[in-house]
């Protein structure tokens, strides 16, 4: 019999439930994963479908996270193995690239949520796509544009700036 | 007054800002430590990511470096160094010696390198001896404008062994036939090969290696000889050349070989066994390659027959992506002369037709997928973005969408951008 795919509920910090199948999301994430392996035992029997709580995730955000989810790990929607660019055809670019460059064109703060989630519910590559995003934000500006972009506080006393700045004055 | 923006990044853990500092370049992430207190400590515990350009092709403002701040940097961070990337592509005063580039890797910031980067410029100079130390962690390298000596007579005794390189690129570099081949058979895990610009060889490269995933060869001018011996985890050939170049590919075993490309109207010129194909045109039909699923062409022009001829030689290809040019070649024989087609099952499930003009010519090259690909899903063309809608409205009723498949999704797609 074709089994229906099997569906979670997750749960982000202020309440809102949200329904992922449970084989994409154990793709994408290591933490959810162990969750369901925990719960696995005590609902082998019964029908109902399990919610798990996130509690350092809020829904505007989960809410991201399984649109970048279902995007990059449910094997039914794209033709062949999306993540390996191997499967690309020659000359083309890797099929989700458009994809990821508009899922981290958002905000600094939207984007350091993102980066949380992904450490958190530990999806690797929406880590590193996250990490990267952030690493464009700081490359190529001077210290005073970063601190102002990311509010950043300068809590060095003047002599403090003075020997960081000397140390590393061949970066400047 | 102004409400004052709440610092969220700096409460990221240290190992998250960490991996942050480590993907910027050396400098950028060097002058983090000035932000606050918190950034202090970040740079030198995390990963050193040692990047020394004096061309920087992504960022024309990126480092730029004097050979004696080298020496600075690796002794100011302790290392471990993620990734060391030096490419040197003009001769210029602060050009490193080949004795200081050797000190450079042999310094212990550098133990246990995973990822590195060397580009030499002209004259093409030998691998520095001391690359050897790496051999046993080193997981991709790209080296340019380098030599590399005839597999025996190398300093430092025999061939280099990389056990466990997955990537490995090489561009403008001089090598020979027997080197190639030694230089492979040292990397008992490659995946993925990339062969770049002009190879100054002695004779033809040979291809042998059992894990090989992926190779793509970019050639400019000068002529190239390529033969797959032996691959026979290889699944991807991506092949790039110009108009002149004299690019000669020979598979001899490749089964698991499924997606090709790129081929233009006369370049490259391919040979599987008894089958001949010069760029996209078959010349000599022998024996069907059955394991390629998706083929790409560049820059041709659309021409019916050569695609059926194809399909024929690829029998079982699911995915052709197509770059046409604007020339324009009579289609629509099919219709009146369908016995000129023979026996041909189409088993395409995805077209993407780049440059897709709504030509007489170009429509009907379309319709005779949409009236005999049975199994097709969808179909991309990509048009110029000034097209209007009444343009596509109009191709709409030119095409005979919803046909003989079941029902492919048709769509246009405006140019991409770049």
């Amino acid at each position: 019999m074709a089994s229906e795919k099997k569906v979670v509920f997750l749960r982000s910090s202020d309440g809102e439930a949200f329904e992922v199948s449970e084989e994409v999301i154990s793709a994408a994430s290591v933490t959810i994963k162990g969750m369901i392996d925990e719960e696995s035992p005590s609902r082998a029997d019964t029908a109902a479908t399990t919610t798990l709580a996130i509690p350092n995730v809020t829904a505007a955000t989960l809410s991201r996270v399984l649109h970048y989810v279902n995007k990059h790990f449910d094997a039914a929607a794209v033709v062949g193995r999306p993540d390996d660019y191997i499967f690309c055809a020659p000359g083309d670019e890797h099929p989700l690239a458009r994809f990821d460059d508009d899922f981290v064109d958002v905000d600094n703060d939207t984007l350091i949520d993102l980066v949380h989630a992904a450490e958190y519910l530990h999806i690797k590559k929406l880590f590193d796509l996250t990490c990267k995003a952030v690493a464009d934000k700081l490359k190529g500006r001077t210290i005073d544009q970063i601190r102002e972009t990311f509010g950043i506080v300068n809590d060095y006393t003047v002599e403090e700036e003075v020997e960081v700045y000397r140390e590393n004055s061949w970066a400047f | 007054m102004k409400a004052r923006k709440v610092d969220r990044i700096s409460s990221l853990p240290d190992g998250v800002l960490g991996d942050i500092v480590s993907l910027l370049p050396t400098k950028d992430g060097a002058r983090t430590q000035l932000l606050s207190s918190r950034w202090r400590h970040l740079w030198r515990s995390a990963p050193l990511n040692l990047h020394l350009h004096d061309d920087d092709d992504d960022d024309p403002l990126g480092p730029r470096f004097r050979a004696s701040e080298v020496s600075r940097i690796l002794s100011a961070h302790p290392g471990p160094c993620r990734r060391f990337a030096m490419s040197f592509r003009y001769a210029s005063y602060h050009y490193p010696t080949t004795a200081a580039v050797d000190a450079w890797l042999r310094s212990p910031a550098l133990d246990d390198l995973q990822e590195l980067l060397l580009f030499y410029h002209y004259p093409r100079l030998p691998l520095p001896p001391s690359l050897r130390r790496f051999s046993s962690t080193l997981r991709a390298a790209s080296f340019g404008d380098c030599s590399f000596p005839d597999g025996n007579n190398s300093n430092g005794g025999g061939a280099l062994l990389l056990p466990v390189l997955e990537s490995l690129t090489l561009s403008n570099v001089s090598i020979s036939g027997s080197a190639l081949r030694a230089l492979l058979a040292g990397c008992p895990v490659l995946q993925s090969f990339l062969l770049i610009g002009t190879t100054y060889v002695s004779s033809r490269l040979q291809i042998v290696s059992p894990s090989l995933r992926s190779i793509k060869v970019s050639s400019y001018w000068r002529s190239l000889e390529l033969v797959i011996e032996d691959a026979p985890c290889l699944e991807r050939i991506h092949l790039q050349c110009k108009e002149k170049t004299h690019m000669n590919i020979s598979v001899i075993s490749a089964p698991r070989l499924a997606i090709l490309g790129e081929l233009c109207d006369n370049t490259p010129s391919l040979q599987f066994g008894t089958t001949l194909l010069q760029g996209s045109t078959v010349v000599t039909m022998a024996d069907a390659v059955n394991s390629v699923k998706v083929l790409s062409l560049s820059r041709v022009k659309l021409c019916l027959d050569a695609a059926i001829n194809l399909l024929k030689c690829f029998p079982h290809l699911e995915k052709l992506h197509i770059k046409a040019t604007s020339v324009c070649v009579e289609n629509a024989w099919y219709q009146t002369n369908p016995e000129r087609i023979g026996i041909l099952n189409i088993r395409l499930r995805k077209i993407v037709l780049e440059n897709y003009q709504g030509s007489k010519s170009h429509v009907d090259f379309v319709n005779f997928f949409l009236s005999n690909a049975r199994a097709l899903e969808s179909l991309e063309l990509v048009v110029r973005n000034i097209t209007t809608k009444k343009w596509i409205a109009r191709q709409q009723r030119l095409l005979h969408i919803k046909s003989a498949s079941r029902d492919p999704q048709v769509t246009f797609v405006s140019h991409k951008k770049t």
